[in-house]
């Protein structure tokens, strides 16, 4: 009976404990995403493994094409995590990549600031969303992209397989 | 109980799903609706099937300003409004955003200014930045996100910030400001003649722009300092953009002093205002080395001969050490013999033991503008005299030059001259055998014997009396003892020249025997010899002694003076066992046992 106490007591508060990991590999982000869909219970992403993007709006079963790709990023801020629970390290905000969304185009060439999230692993295939916004014109060094936005936002999603 | 409560809750736990509930696709399912969305994409159906509808999708959607480029560079301008205008009313009849009790109403009042400003293309672009920001941070769902904050984002975003840019309510801080102004700086401020337009244009209008931060760069840009009018630097743009606004604003630093300087102080009429201004509102300039560059400014010093009164002085030079000032005013301000009681006066006899005199006495006496003649009547009333030379050594001189008789006197190095006119007469005739000379020899001459008249002269009585009394005045009577010795010279004066020409066996072997053959050649003294045609050569031109006379002493032993009827004559003395010619010098062995007779006939013949 103890022992069952303890496996749901550590059920309950487990994802309060696991410490978050940043997916910091492009290699293995881009592996991670690929025929995979993003959900929340707001919407879905779905990334094709040719760069094309499917937005799934849930509250009006709307759908939106468009391109992914991923980047190295440095995120710059100017105050503190408004997420209570998390604040990456200096180490995580340089340099790392970062998932590039954009909806209703065709081609990369079509713009310099788009919407980017970064990836942190909670627990199994739950994963916290570090949203900004990043300009792929001027590349810092090394072709890592500037991140600069003041205001951060971070939403939880659940990553699974797109089903044959 | 509490056993039934945790099962219950394990259950709930087991059965309740990690993810919110959502619809999955599987990937046939994915790519019937990718190849579908693009079939009847807005993308699709605005540039391909021309929909309006799908166009104005377009727009309002994430790509607004790719469309609206794409969509309207074929319309008129009449219908590039209207859809403008269109696009406002949709805008604000989004009820998502206009009845968002979580705008302020400054916020949507801002989106209403977009309806009342139809009449310039694309300002629906112009969305507020705080509405932007205020939509980011209520973490709306994606598609908002995507829909709202990503503006601007595209290449062509510079275009319509720049038109942004402009807007009038740029000034209520309403439109994002410091984004506009940093990529009209990026894609437009390419060179120091873009800095007008962007200044009075874009930054002027961004309340919260980083002025200082820009204008700190400008300096950096293309151009920059190309273009100064040397007269009036405060004409440039230069000024007008980084340096005024930063004198106004109070940003005067070390750095920008040292660069305004160097850039705008291009004349001494500039250091009053780059003082007043900028030196004396910096706090951490080093003040005393920008007083010593600034002596090197163009044209200091070169108007200061009003010294106390000009700008030099006023401005630059009373920060100077009081010896240093002296320096200045001497370079500045003593040009003229005039200049010099002022100097010694009331400059330099406030200077006491820092300032060397005798320095001064020197430069004094070395000034170009001097006048070096030598009045013996009034040179000791002169004024250089009374502050220069008499607190020098000095000494008074005479050389005599032809019919000249030169006094000089001298001090610290430089020399006041006069002259007088010598009274020479006749004495007698001489000739001296030399090597021919340039002209001489292209004519085929070897050597030619020079012809002279000597005159006697000496100084007037009256001269020498004046000079007397100068001395006596000027308190060197040692030195009028040696001048009077030099009030009698000789003057010889060339009549003409008898050319001597080679043997014709030896002109090719360019080797001369000890007797060479000789022709007369008079030429007189007015005509030049390159001129003269009255040579005549004549082998058989043969001279004898006129006479023998005795000439002295050369050498210790005696001399004599062959005189031939030709007019030539010779010195020549025996010393050592062997003969000397008085030009030639030694005349050579074969010679040794002869008489004088037998040596005048031979240099007669």
């Amino acid at each position: 009976m103890k022992l069952l106490l303890s496996f749901l007591a550590l059920s309950l508060f487990s994802s309060h404990l696991l410490a978050k990991t940043l997916i910091d590999n492009k290699n293995d982000l881009k592996r991670l995403i690929v025929n995979q869909r993003l959900t929340s219970n707001l919407e879905h992403f779905y990334f094709m493994e040719d760069g094309t993007l499917l937005y799934q709006e849930l509250d009006n079963e709307n759908f939106t094409s468009g391109l992914w790709f991923i980047k190295q990023a440095t995120f710059n801020y100017d105050s503190p995590s408004p997420y209570q629970d998390f604040e990456p390290t200096k180490q995580e905000l340089k340099g790392k990549p970062v998932i590039c969304i954009a909806v209703n185009v065709t081609s990369k060439e079509e713009f310099s600031w788009l919407p980017c999230t970064r990836l942190y692993q909670e627990e199994g295939n739950l994963y916290l969303a570090h949203q900004t916004q990043c300009n792929l014109d001027d590349p810092v060094e090394n072709e890592v992209i500037h991140c600069n936005w003041t205001r951060r936002v971070f939403f939880s999603y659940r990553l699974n397989a797109i089903e044959e | 109980m509490l056993k039934h409560y945790v099962y219950i809750l394990a259950l709930i736990l087991l059965l309740s799903p990690t993810a919110p509930y959502a619809k999955k696709l599987n990937l046939a399912e994915v790519k019937a609706k990718l190849t579908k969305i693009k079939s009847n994409s807005p993308h699709t159906l605005c540039i391909k099937q021309h929909k309006v509808e799908s166009c104005v999708d377009l727009i309002i959607g994430n790509d607004k300003d790719i469309y609206f480029n794409e969509i309207t560079k074929n319309l008129n301008l009449q219908k590039q409004m209207a859809l403008s205008n269109y696009l406002i009313e949709y805008v604000l009849k989004d009820k998502e955003i206009l009845t968002d009790e979580r705008l302020t109403n400054n916020e949507k009042n801002s989106l209403h200014a977009l309806h009342f400003e139809r009449n310039e293309y694309g300002l629906v672009e112009r969305i507020p930045k705080r509405l932007l920001d205020k939509v980011y941070s209520l973490n709306l769902k994606s598609s908002n996100f995507f829909k709202y904050i990503s503006t601007p984002k595209y290449h062509r975003k510079s275009t319509f910030l720049i038109k942004s840019a402009m807007q009038k309510d740029n000034t209520e801080n309403e439109v994002f400001g410091t984004l506009i102004a940093k990529t009209y700086y990026k894609n437009r401020v390419n060179n120091i003649s873009s800095l007008p337009v962007f200044f009075d244009k874009v930054l002027s209008m961004c309340t919260l722009c980083d002025r200082r931060e820009y204008i700190s760069k400008f300096h950096k840009l293309p151009g920059y300092g190309k273009n100064i009018v040397a007269g009036l630097p405060r004409t440039s743009i230069e000024y007008k953009y980084i340096f005024k606004p930063s004198i106004s604003a109070g940003w005067v630093n070390k750095s920008l002093s040292n660069r305004y300087q160097k850039l705008l102080v291009t004349n001494v009429s500039e250091i009053p205002y780059f003082i007043d201004s900028v030196l004396s509102t910096c706090s951490n300039c080093d003040k005393p080395s920008t007083y010593r560059n600034l002596v090197k400014t163009n044209g200091f010093g070169s108007k200061a001969r009003n010294f106390f009164e000009s700008i030099e002085y006023n401005y630059v030079l009373k920060h100077f050490p009081y010896h240093e000032i002296v320096e200045k005013y001497f370079d500045y301000a003593v040009s003229f013999e005039s200049d010099l009681p002022k100097f010694f006066n009331t400059v330099l006899a406030k200077c006491q033991q820092r300032c060397d005199s005798q320095a001064y006495y020197k430069k004094i006496l070395q000034l170009p503008k001097l006048n070096l003649n030598l009045d013996i009547e009034k040179f000791r009333n002169r004024l250089i005299y009374q502050y220069v030379v008499k607190h020098l050594p000095y000494n008074i001189s005479a050389y005599s030059s032809e019919n000249t008789f030169s006094l000089r006197l001298s001090a610290g190095g430089q020399s006041f001259r006069t002259s007088f006119s010598g009274i020479c007469e006749y004495n007698y005739a001489t000739s001296s055998r030399d090597s021919a000379s340039f002209f001489q020899a292209m004519r085929g001459a070897s050597e030619a014997i020079n012809h002279y008249d000597v005159y006697s002269c000496k100084l007037p009585q009256t001269a020498i009396n004046r000079i007397e009394k100068f001395t006596q005045v000027m308190n060197s009577q040692s030195d009028f003892n040696k001048i009077v010795s030099r009030t009698h010279w000789s003057r010889s004066e060339f009549k003409y020249a008898t050319l001597i020409y080679p043997e014709p066996s030896q002109i090719g072997t360019n080797s001369y025997s000890d007797a060479p053959s000789r022709s007369s050649s008079s030429t007189s003294t007015a005509s030049s010899s390159n001129t003269s045609n009255s040579t005549s050569k004549s082998p058989t031109n043969k001279r004898e002694i006129k006479r023998i006379v005795s000439n002295g002493r050369v050498s210790n032993v005696p001399s004599f003076r062959v005189e031939c009827t030709g007019g030539s004559d010779h010195v020549i003395y025996h010393k050592n066992g062997t003969w000397y010619h008085g030009f030639l010098g030694k005349m050579g062995n074969k010679f040794n046992t002869w008489n004088k007779e037998r040596v005048g006939a031979y240099l007669c013949k």
